[in-house]
């Protein structure tokens, strides 16, 4: 009898541990869902996004007021607008869910979010949580917190830009995306103007579009994976901007009258860059050591000089 | 003997148990070290010793930490910026989960109220909140909270205040 009752003790023990210890999960269907929500939201899927939520579902933006499935769309299809890329850090994310005592079900995200503002590159950096209730597979609750400081001030000073303003940062995107990333000529008649010229380290170098293929011929050929990021841009002051700016390549062709060398190179520079009335760029003041170049192919200041 | 081993099975049963609850509570002692904090934030008594020494605290950033002085310094900053601040007694969530890495963390998700001295303006900010803890002490603090609505009002005081000055 006494076996029997601590069989029966176990036996219960057992169940009611199954059932109790079932709260905290790295790992379940409602997380695959919002894993699942997130790379619709990151690929602008929108019925996928939206199809994870229940109709009434509520959404707490930073706020005790919650806002229903439809405006929250609206609100992200916007801000995606405004973005060349975002999307959240895979590395630096966390994800998990409990079953708290009322029995309501929760998953919690954390992770960086991302995103490069279109008009003018300027990249936001985030961290961002998540809160999620789950009733029958679907999202009925997200409660979202992030600072939107800088994003908000951003934004504001985004919709304040003159046409101008906006079609010279969307002449550098042209000029270093689509010109110096992949070397595509046909760009330069709507991006240079008539009487353009190029200077670098305060000698001039070319004038006009021409002369700009020219110049840059010898950079392409001695690195065929040529590349300009953008650090930093300035604010535009009378149509003129400065552009702080990193060069990487690997030396894979002939350059500066040597055979390739097969050696990586990276030199950062500035560039004070001025447009037209019209939008077009008419001066490039270009500034890096170019010294710090050829020693990164190998070179010294002797080999130079001799 | 029989009854040995059943015996010996409902006490590994219960132990495992026990310890698999432990995963997820909403009591716990280190909730309650948290509570003191958010009531020591509230009261303006912080007490760095909650904290370890080597804690780091994250405010919306991943990369730029504070120290336990540092970040009741940074509190204290901010005091004098508002007439009356603090955490809500209600809608307040505490968790304590353990995760997959054997790392102990509280959660908390408040609701955070403060008027501004300049203009008597009265700002309510959801505030999440999570704590690591190593024996009993926190080691890592990471909040989030949208500050835009606090930032722009100060923006608009300093823009006000700058007018005036040049007026002057």
């Amino acid at each position: 009898m006494k076996k029997l009752f601590l069989l029966g003790l176990a036996v219960i023990l057992f169940t009611s541990c199954q059932k109790a210890d079932q709260r905290y999960f790295a790992e379940s269907a409602e997380i695959d869902v919002l894993k699942a929500g997130i790379a619709a939201y990151e690929a602008g899927d929108w019925d996928t996004w939206t199809g994870h939520f229940s109709d009434t579902a509520k959404i707490y933006v930073n706020s005790e007021t919650p806002i229903d499935v439809d405006t929250r769309l609206t609100e992200l299809k916007g801000a995606a607008a405004a973005f060349s890329s975002y999307g959240f850090d895979r590395e630096d994310e966390f994800i998990e869910m409990v079953i708290d005592k009322e029995n309501e079900t929760w998953v919690y995200y954390w992770a960086q979010w991302n995103g490069v503002i279109a008009a003018n590159s300027k990249k936001i950096s985030v961290p961002v949580h998540l809160a999620i209730q789950f009733t029958e597979g679907k999202m009925t609750e997200e409660h979202i917190y992030f600072d939107g400081t800088i994003m908000n001030k951003e934004m504001s000073a985004l919709s304040t830009m003159t046409d101008l303003d906006k079609k010279i940062h969307s002449q550098i995107e042209t000029l270093i995306n689509s010109f110096t990333n992949t070397q595509n000529l046909s760009v330069l008649g709507d991006l240079i103007a008539d009487g353009h010229v190029r200077y670098i380290n305060d000698v001039k170098v070319a004038a006009g579009p021409i002369e700009l293929q020219a110049s840059m011929a010898p950079y392409f050929t001695g690195f065929p994976d040529f590349n300009i990021e953008i650090l930093h841009k300035s604010t535009i002051v009378d149509n003129a901007i400065f552009v702080h700016w990193k060069m990487t390549g690997t030396n894979d062709g002939e350059f500066a009258e040597s055979p390739a060398t097969g050696k990586k190179v990276s030199v950062n520079g500035l560039s004070r860059l001025h447009f037209t009335e019209e939008g077009k760029m008419d001066m490039e003041h270009i500034h890096f050591d170019r010294l710090q170049l050829m020693e990164q192919l190998g070179r010294s200041l002797n080999k130079l000089t001799k | 003997m029989k009854k040995i081993i059943l015996l010996g099975l409902v006490a590994v049963l219960f132990a495992a148990c026990q310890q698999q609850k432990q995963r997820y509570t909403q009591k716990s002692e280190e909730i309650e070290t948290v509570k003191t904090l958010i009531k020591n934030y509230n009261d303006q008594t912080y007490d760095v010793t909650i904290y370890a020494d080597t804690s780091k605290t994250f405010y919306n950033t991943k990369d730029k930490s504070l120290s336990p002085s540092e970040t009741i310094t940074y509190h204290q900053a901010n005091d004098s910026i508002y007439s009356s601040r603090g955490f809500l007694a209600e809608d307040q969530e505490y968790e304590m989960v353990v995760t997959d890495d054997g790392e102990t963390w509280v959660n908390c998700w408040l609701d955070w109220k403060g008027t501004l001295t300049a203009n008597n303006k009265e700002v309510d900010i959801p505030i999440h909140l999570t704590y690591r803890f190593v024996e009993g002490k926190i080691v890592r603090e990471v909040g989030m909270w949208d500050g835009s609505e606090i930032a722009l009002v100060l923006q608009e005081l300093a823009m006000a205040k700058k007018a005036a000055e040049v007026v002057e």
